[in-house]
């Protein structure tokens, strides 16, 4: 038998385990990617409130407008964090439960199979799934009022540089700007991934605040840095450099985006493969 | 076979196992007995992999558990005294988790799932704790598997559910399947558990089977009191007394008993029964 990897075996889990995200995650997926009619709903509710004469508008419909794209890509922005940082520890972090983590510890599939079903499911399945239906939401709020301008589904893809772009059509997101707000969103995914299977209480507070620590220790190492460092000499070094590759200068920027967003997701990945071989109940 | 060497386990600086060193035979039911504390949970979840020996090695069918590997969780189940309570209806979370286990059958689940007169179709978020580890216990058979570990499966059952218990713990294990049951209570499986293990503090008192013990000891049902007796309790019309059997003769072990005695009398029944 095949202890490290069997396709038949793979896929089996790879669908329990979609169940079983289902029953823990659904719910907030759900709500999460119905943030848009939800806040639409909110919004013109409370804005035609107190904007007053609400009694009246109530017999001759709302007159404000609805939420621009602006606001709308904002709230995006929000929802998609806040998914991201919370939605992990939801999926995953019963495993540190004596209860349920035992049982999931001795499911017949091998510690490679369980691992790669993780990752695939909360890096790949859950954000696409959330991001489909906010996407879908979104378009349906600015297909039923047309006030609200552009959906985010558009996206305007002129691959223009930055992840807004505020021409004269006013802001749209741009198609640079959506792969690094997925691969923000991956790179938190995955820091708060292995915060729940590290932390067996307070999983999300407790990344947060080892999130804090590790932060301030780097502040403390570049302080250090910058103290031995000669700015000047590296500044016109930067400059030189930046002057040569002005015409890939945005390649160069986003490669350095996704090779720090890269090592995070290994170096998360290696710590959650660890966690998964040594924890015991 | 189970081959336990020189097992040790503690929690922080707190030793619970010690210099544990036995052998789990192949076709039989063991029942693992002793005090709160003295570590019976800590064994069985050394045993299924859940947690790793500080000292010395546990080796199922040659396997190392803790190492998790499929080809040995397929022929292992760990049945906890808690379990959850999954919001899906008691069929359907069977069939999800069954196809993990290559011998499982859905069908032999529902059979012993009516012997335990559960409906399948409930919602396992909304039964009793007693109807739940009667879900479990029916899966865990269902499972076919080779080894069985369970901790306290009778704790929540009621009476007739006690004795569905012993019956499908007879009829629905294979002949060699090795099953280790955690217990505290001896008289709801006296009728089906042999060999014994009994746990002291760190240390295994015995592990013998009934047929061994008999041979050894005599438990006299009768209503005369024996100087020698190594423990004596008074029960309704007479006593039950345990002592060293010098003339060979018959009695039926009586586990409560047994487990008294031993406790009073640790070294005695120690050099008794040659453990080391």
């Amino acid at each position: 038998m095949n202890n490290s990897f069997s396709s038949r075996r793979f896929r089996n889990y790879f669908l329990f385990d979609l169940r079983t995200l289902r029953g823990n995650i659904g719910m907030m997926v759900l709500l999460m990617g119905l943030a848009p009619i939800i806040l639409y709903v909110f919004y013109m509710l409370f804005g035609n409130l107190f904007s007053g004469d609400f009694l009246s508008r109530l017999l001759t419909g709302p007159r404000i407008s609805g939420p621009s794209l602006g606001a709308r890509i904002g709230v995006f922005v929000a929802v998609t964090f806040i998914f991201s940082i919370l939605f992990p520890s939801r999926a995953y972090g019963f495993i540190t439960e004596k209860k349920a983590g035992s049982s999931w510890l001795l499911l017949p599939a091998s510690r490679s199979e369980k691992f790669i079903s993780m990752l695939l499911c909360a890096l790949a399945v859950v954000p696409a799934l959330f991001f489909l239906l906010y996407f879908c939401s979104d378009w349906f709020v600015c297909f039923f009022d047309r006030t609200c301008g552009d959906s985010l589904l558009t996206m305007k893809l002129n691959r223009e540089n930055g992840l807004f772009n505020f021409g004269a059509d006013g802001p749209v997101l741009v198609a640079n700007g959506f792969w690094i707000l997925y691969v923000f969103a991956a790179q938190n995914i995955a820091v708060f991934l292995l915060g729940g299977l590290l932390f067996r209480k307070w999983k999300v507070v407790g990344t947060i605040a080892a999130l804090f620590g590790l932060n301030t220790l780097a502040t403390v190492f570049m302080s250090m840095l910058i103290e031995n460092v000669d700015f000047q000499h590296v500044g016109e070094k930067i400059a030189q450099w930046a002057c040569a590759h002005a015409d890939s200068i945005n390649f160069w920027l986003n490669g350095l985006i996704n090779l720090k967003v890269g090592l995070i997701l290994a170096a998360c990945g290696i710590g959650i493969w660890f966690r998964l071989k040594s924890i015991k109940h | 076979m189970i081959t336990i060497d020189n097992l040790a386990f503690n929690y922080g600086s707190i030793p619970v196992l010690k210099n544990i060193t036995t052998r789990l035979e192949e076709g039989r039911i063991y029942g693992l007995l002793g005090e709160n504390g003295v570590g019976k949970t800590t064994l069985l979840t050394l045993l299924c992999g859940l947690k790793k020996p500080l000292v010395g090695s546990i080796a199922t069918d040659g396997e190392d558990p803790y190492r998790r590997l499929p080809s040995l969780l397929q022929k292992q189940y760990y049945l906890p005294d808690e379990v959850v309570a999954f919001p899906l209806s008691a069929e359907q979370w069977a069939r999800g988790n069954g196809i993990f286990w290559p011998n499982y059958s859905q069908e032999k689940f529902l059979t012993i799932l009516k012997e335990f007169e559960t409906d399948p179709e409930q919602k396992m978020s909304r039964m009793s704790a007693g109807q739940l580890k009667k879900t479990y216990v029916s899966f865990a058979l269902a499972t076919g598997c080779k080894y069985l570990f369970m901790d306290e499966p009778t704790n929540g059952l009621d009476i007739p559910s006690k004795a569905q218990f012993r019956s499908a713990i007879m009829k629905h294990t294979a002949e060699d399947s090795t099953i280790v049951i955690s217990t505290h209570q001896v008289r709801d499986l006296e009728n089906i558990i042999d060999p014994i293990i009994i746990l002291d503090r760190q240390d295994v008192l015995l592990n013998t089977s009934l047929e061994e013990i008999s041979k050894r000891l005599f438990f006299d049902y009768g209503t005369t009191l024996h100087p020698n007796a190594l423990y004596t309790e008074q029960l309704p019309g007479g006593f039950i007394q345990v002592y060293p059997n010098t003339t060979e003769a018959e009695s039926k072990v009586h586990v409560e008993a047994l487990f008294n005695a031993a406790h009073a009398h640790k070294e005695l029944i120690k050099s008794m029964f040659n453990v080391k």
